[in-house]
């Protein structure tokens, strides 16, 4: 299960800290390490959009105990959901499976043939290079978020051989690769991709159902409490 | 060692298409805004043809401060 909200730069409340009470302790250290006040908030929406879609999928906003793999990727500790979130400027996104899942979204970026040289199939290269410059950056940002969100999947991050493994998929379609599956789609101003064991389907979270959802949370935390 | 600090802050500058931005050993990803995996992987490709050197994918994904893509940098200049 996919969720993904859209926003600009992840001001959709204030202040910023309105909802930290629903942020894992750690988590909140990392995202306070943050210098921009940008940043801090899509740090922030990506663990509250993962308690969101915990909830829908499963009826509790209570998350199970989290910790991080030697590799720096999080996992529910003694649970058999498995999760990856991932933010960029544009937006905020999250996995939620039975199976081994990762993903990553990016606002676009511009294609640098450096850049694609260096992570980029040949066959990849070769479709960069025919496109026209627009849908070249619009793929070239598609392409790197399937081979960060394979990586994710995997629990290396980037350290694996990026150029061995060729995502040329077609975009909008749940793809067949090596035992998992892979959607990556181009939206405006960002891609993302998610890899997981199998297809599922994908929802888009508008900031007031997050934002009304931690709001009931808050009022629901807030009437317990006098009880 | 200046030199490379000199040469890395330009680096940084053209990446982050900021000519105010200002680096020292500790600056982190946190530090910089819009620096995630696909800014790390430009930085480590104008780095690589800046100084003309090669970083092992671990190298790359493991430098993690300006302090530590330095000493990597004097390393390899200096094999």
């Amino acid at each position: 299960m996919i969720y993904i909200l859209e926003c600009s730069d992840g001001c959709i409340y204030e202040p910023e800290s309105l909802f930290d009470a629903w942020i894992d302790p750690a988590r909140l250290k990392k995202v306070n390490a943050y210098r921009f006040a940008s940043d801090r908030m899509l740090s922030r929406l990506a663990f509250l959009l993962l308690r969101y879609a915990f909830w829908n999928e499963y009826g509790t906003s209570i998350l199970p105990k989290m910790l991080c793999s030697q590799e720096g990727k999080p996992y529910f500790v003694n649970s058999n959901v498995k999760f990856n979130i991932s933010h960029t400027k544009n937006g905020v996104i999250c996995s939620l499976s039975d199976t081994e899942t990762g993903t990553d979204i990016e606002s676009t970026a511009e294609y640098e043939r450096s850049v694609a040289e260096r992570v980029m199939s040949v066959h990849e290269l070769e479709m960069l290079r025919i496109a026209e410059k627009e849908e070249r950056d619009k793929l070239f940002t598609m392409l790197w978020t399937a081979k960060e969100a394979y990586g994710k999947y995997l629990g290396c991050g980037l350290l694996y051989d990026l150029k061995d493994e060729e995502f040329a998929m077609i975009p909008k379609k749940w793809n067949a690769h090596g035992d998992a599956f892979i959607y990556s789609e181009f939206r405006d101003k960002y891609a993302f991709s998610v890899v997981c064991g199998e297809a599922t389907r994908i929802n888009f979270v508008t900031s007031e159902e997050l934002v009304g959802f931690l709001t009931r949370m808050e009022m629901e935390k807030n009437v317990n409490a006098k009880k | 060692m200046n030199d490379i600090r000199d040469r890395l802050q330009l680096i940084f500058r053209d990446v982050f298409d900021d000519d105010e931005l200002t680096i020292n050993d500790a600056t982190a990803a946190a530090d910089i805004e819009d620096w995630d995996s696909l800014a790390h992987i430009q930085l480590i490709t104008a780095i690589e043809k800046q100084f003309g050197i090669k970083f092992t994918l671990q190298e790359a994904v493991s430098s993690a401060n300006v302090g530590k893509f330095t000493s990597l940098i004097r390393s390899k200049l200096h094999e």
